[in-house]
């Protein structure tokens, strides 16, 4: 049956085929989930949602004067780099979860304001069940400090933006 | 020897086939390993960004009461600091402008202490100057951010005055034009009996200005030969100029005489006495006192509303040997254009009006025509007016070959012309008792007018009409006089600029000086030719001795030549003491100017910027200061610019 015993080589070699493509695109992503280069990606995906999430606290917001009715997206000043009480309050008001989905992320966040001499005295990390507590112990995780004025003071707000351990 | 070879598996083409593939699959692998290997990721900066961003713009914000530091409280407490209100960056700004760079280093050094974690090092700069740096070393990035500070400079007040000023009142040296226009008559007589005419003009000069020339023209037509006579006599004998002083050669004159000590403040008058032995002798178009003085005026507002009372001169024609009487005058008034509201009063005092019926002469042919007693024109020759004898039996003329004359009368009434007026320069011509080389009057005829002490009582024109003003806010006017020049000739020329400092026209006249004139023509333009009539005598003779140009044929600008033409249609000549007499506005005030360290100096400076706007015409005499200090105004000084950059 010569005829069957060249379909028969045919099917051999496109099994071999399949299974070493498979090898191939298995050891890339293995490579590719398992190398610094992978780290430096999710690095700076966290550096870059970090800067954009600051961006958004430095601003007024959106509606300007907005309120806890009508946000669209969420800023702690009045544009001028002051922090409006009221806009830090509502903020402050959110759960965790409702905090992260007005400053857009999927990431985990850990976010507080101190004075330049260290002092910290807005955490906003009350919730250590939804991600509060793990934020220093995260391999990934990125920072981004601004300066603010508050009640006339200068002070520092501080994001962290991590995933996970 | 092949790879089949080696195997032993000639028969097995797809098996080596595999083998191949495996070996490529292991090259791909390793190029990809190479290839991600080889990747350089670069380190992201936007946190050192954003800390040379922050840095620049808190600094910006927070204001000097509230920095809680010590050393600050030290400045304001010393006065180092005078405002607390001041930016952060300001206030180093103000210490720059004023060249205390040791304390703008402590401020900063101070107040941005601690902002930035130390693994930063910044330094702030202005203009390039730096003012405070860090001695940390630069080891891998390094950011810069700049800001405009404006209303500070080196060197320069942080805080000034600056001041406006509007004149209230100036001195200035400016132009008066007094008119005398076409009229008369003394009629006929002769050496042994004289018929006059008699003009007398009143005329104000306004007390306290001071006259610095005045010069007479004179144009008329009188006797030019026999026994002298004082033709005109300025304030009642003051001064007089006699028929033989004028050297005279013909019996139409022209000529002038400076007459500047004749002349006083308030009330002056002018009696002249005009006397021809065989034809009528009267004043001719050109005949005018321009008197240039300086006075002190309170700066105001041009008028919108106008009102205009002309009085004509007081006008007495005498017969001689029942040669008969009778008198004449042109009356010019001017509308600018744009007036609207426009209307005009004729209000006539004839006395001793003689009713002539209908013996009234033509010429010397000893004709008669019918008669009229007295007419009037508007800026046409179609009678405007006409008043009939009223009494059927009386023939007379009372010329000499007649046996009686018909009885005089007085006349008063008022006319409403403004029909007839139009923009630009009217004529209203008033004939009485004659007309042309005719004549009819008895005894003494007169166009009665005397403004100084009967005013109500006289002849005059009133006009009145509504103008938007060219200008919103409170101007100067300044008129001057310039003459066309030259030699006689039929048309004649003359071209004049406004001064830099004119901000619009006010008015112009030209004043026409012809020795004989028929029908006239004026035009105004600011190109040459002039192409614009703006004057046409409505009939022979009616040519007066003003005539305006309207502004919208000129142009104010500086560097724009006007021109005027007068052209003489009959061959006669018009004279070069013909002059353009044009009235301009200076503006009054000036706005805020420059910053000045002190009061006097601003307000100095205001002074000196309105004397220049209002030229050498006008001096200032007294000035409205607003002044204030200045600070915080972006447009004080500058800008600066002030540069933080941050390195780690």
């Amino acid at each position: 049956m010569a005829f069957g015993k060249h379909a028969q080589v045919w099917y051999i070699d496109f099994m071999i085929g399949v299974m070493i493509f498979s090898i191939v695109v298995v050891t890339y992503f293995y490579y590719v989930e398992h190398t610094q280069y992978s780290d430096e990606n999710l690095m700076n995906s966290l550096i870059s949602e970090a800067n954009t999430i600051s961006g958004y606290l430095m601003t007024e917001g959106y509606p300007r004067n907005w309120t806890l009715a009508n946000i669209t997206t969420v800023g702690l000043t009045g544009g001028n780099y002051r922090i409006d009480p009221s806009k830090l309050s509502n903020f402050n008001s959110w759960g965790y979860e409702e905090r992260r989905g007005y400053i857009h992320t999927t990431k985990d966040y850990y976010f507080y304001i101190e004075h330049l001499n260290g002092t910290v005295f807005n955490k906003v990390c009350y919730d250590p069940g939804a991600g509060c507590v793990e934020w220093n112990t995260s391999k990934y995780l990125a920072q981004n400090t601004r300066l603010l004025i508050s009640d006339g003071e200068i002070v520092k707000a501080v994001l962290y933006i991590y995933q996970r351990p | 020897m092949t790879l089949k070879d080696i195997l032993g598996m000639d028969d097995k083409k797809a098996l080596f086939f595999t083998v191949d593939a495996l070996i490529a699959s292991l090259i791909m692998i390793a190029g990809l390993i190479l290839i991600t290997s080889s990747y350089i990721s670069e380190q992201p900066r936007s946190l050192i960004n954003h800390m040379s961003q922050d840095l620049l713009n808190v600094l910006a914000e927070q204001k000097v009461h509230e920095a809680n530091n010590s050393f600050i409280q030290d400045l304001v407490n010393n006065g180092s600091i005078t405002d607390v209100n001041n930016s952060i960056l300001v206030q180093l700004g103000e210490f720059w402008a004023g060249n205390q760079l040791v304390l703008a280093n402590q401020f900063i050094s101070n107040v941005s202490q601690g902002i930035l974690d130390e693994i930063f090092g910044y330094s702030i700069a202005i203009d390039n100057e730096t003012i405070f740096s860090e001695a940390t070393p630069v080891k891998n990035s390094l950011v810069s951010s700049k800001k405009i500070i404006s209303g500070i400079q080196k060197s320069k007040p942080v805080k000034g005055f600056v001041a406006k000023a509007r004149a209230t009142s100036v001195q200035k040296i400016t132009n008066q034009i007094v008119s005398f226009s076409p009229e008369g008559s003394g009629w006929d007589g002769s050496s042994t009996s004289k018929a006059y005419g008699y003009i007398t003009k009143w005329f104000n000069i306004t007390p306290g200005i001071k006259i610095n020339n005045a010069t007479l023209y004179l144009s008329f037509h009188i006797e030019d030969g026999g026994s002298d006579w004082t033709v005109v006599n300025i304030n009642n004998g003051t001064c007089n100029i006699t028929r033989n002083s004028l050297g005279m050669t013909e019996e139409g004159y022209f000529g002038s005489r400076n007459v500047t000590a004749c002349l006083k403040n308030g009330s002056n008058n002018f009696f002249v006495t005009l006397w021809n032995d065989d034809y009528n002798a009267h004043l001719h178009p050109g005949m005018y006192l321009a008197i240039n003085y300086n006075t002190t005026e309170d700066v105001s507002y041009i008028a919108s509303e106008h009102r205009e009372r002309i009085y004509f001169d007081n006008i007495r024609s005498v017969e001689a040997n029942n040669d008969g009487s009778g008198v004449w005058a042109l009356m010019p008034f001017h509308v600018p254009a744009g007036a609207t509201n426009v209307s005009a009063t004729l209000r006539l005092n004839l006395q001793d009006v003689n009713d002539l019926k209908d013996r009234y002469l033509v010429g010397w042919s000893y004709q008669y025509r019918d008669a009229w007693d007295f007419r009037i024109y508007v800026n046409s020759d179609t009678v405007f007016y006409q008043r009939n004898a009223t009494s059927y039996d009386d023939i007379d003329d009372c010329l000499s070959y007649s046996a009686a004359c018909g009885s005089n009368y007085n006349w008063t009434g008022s006319f409403n012309i403004t029909g007839a007026v139009v923009t630009g320069t009217n004529i209203v011509s008033v004939y009485v008792n004659n007309y042309g080389d005719t004549v009819g009057g008895d005894g003494v005829t007169s166009i009665y007018s005397n403004p100084v002490s009967d005013p109500a009582n006289s002849s005059y024109l009133e006009l009145n009409y509504s103008l938007t003003p060219s200008l919103p806010y409170s101007v100067v006017e300044i008129r001057q006089l310039k003459s066309f020049g030259g030699t006689p000739n039929p048309t004649k020329n003359v071209n004049f600029s406004f001064p830099p400092e004119a901000v619009a026209i006010s008015s112009v006249y030209t004043h026409i000086a012809e020795q004989y004139s028929y029908i006239t023509r004026v035009y105004g333009d600011d190109a040459y030719v002039p192409a614009n009539l703006v004057f046409e005598s409505p009939a022979p003779r009616a040519v007066p001795t003003d005539v305006v140009i309207p502004n919208n044929f000129l142009d104010v600008s500086e560097l724009a030549r006007n021109y005027i033409r007068i052209a003489e249609t009959s061959g006669n000549d018009v004279r070069q003491e013909s002059s353009v007499d044009y009235g301009f506005y200076l503006p009054s005030s000036v706005g805020y100017g420059q910053v000045f360290a002190t009061l006097s100096e601003a307000n100095a400076d205001a002074i000196s910027r309105l004397q220049s706007v209002m030229g050498s015409f006008v001096n200032v005499s007294t000035v409205e200061l607003d002044n204030t200090s200045m600070s915080d105004v972006p447009s004080l000084w500058g800008p600066a610019v002030i540069e933080v950059r941050v390195w780690n």
